[in-house]
């Protein structure tokens, strides 16, 4: 759906200009061109089915914990190189349109960050921000800062 | 999937006036492998009573 939808937005522009789009946009972006719209179609029907899976389980919890990316955080040269895929977690909410956050719950070995996310009921941000803040008042996660080091 | 094929991506982006390299070529055939691969996998059964939900209105 994303890549059929953000076609359709930059469409006359992707035409006038595909050179000026860095290759990794123009070619996300670009293969939107080449869903159909029976697969688009079908791709709707999908989300429709997950939304209604997802309303069912919150029936029976206020809240959903999942982890917010499967990897610890990396490199800034990761990220300009092959960066791993950051939506993994998030993408299943955005495609539902259910309320969720992230909070720091730890640290790898390496002392790299890690994110929690939580999922809360449809239209039920204010549980899920109450669960977010009682979680970060029982530990301390949230309030560690990297050492910055200064050279001149 | 077999109906993906990089011929059909070429002669549709000409098709589209996108003007793909070779590189740009290959990276949307394998974005496109990937995608249309999960949507086969998760195809449902029953598509009667699937219409997107109007608005934000989360479906019963």
């Amino acid at each position: 759906m994303l890549v059929a939808e953000a076609f359709g937005q930059h469409a006359a522009r992707l035409r006038r200009k595909f050179g000026q789009y860095g290759f990794r946009a123009r070619t996300r972006i670009g293969a939107g061109a080449f869903i159909t719209a029976a697969e688009y179609q079908e791709a709707l029907q999908i989300r429709t089915l997950w939304t209604s899976e997802l309303r069912d389980a919150l029936q029976r919890v206020h809240a959903i914990v999942t982890p917010t990316v499967p990897f610890p955080a990396f490199s800034l040269e990761t990220q300009n190189t092959v960066p791993p895929d950051t939506t993994w977690g998030t993408i299943p909410f955005n495609l539902s349109a259910h309320p969720a956050i992230t909070v720091p719950c730890g640290f790898t070995a390496a002392g790299l960050p890690i994110g929690m996310q939580l999922v809360g009921r449809a239209f039920d941000e204010g549980t899920l921000l109450r669960i977010a803040h009682a979680y970060e008042q029982s530990v301390e996660w949230h309030k560690r800062r990297p050492v910055v080091e200064v050279t001149t | 999937m077999s109906s993906l094929t990089r011929e059909w991506i070429k002669e549709e982006a000409a098709r589209q006036d996108l003007p793909l390299t070779d590189a740009d070529l290959e990276a949307i055939f394998e974005r496109l492998k990937t995608i249309k691969a999960a949507l086969l996998a998760q195809r449902p059964a029953k598509t009667e009573g699937l219409e997107p939900p109007y608005a934000f209105v989360i479906p019963e």
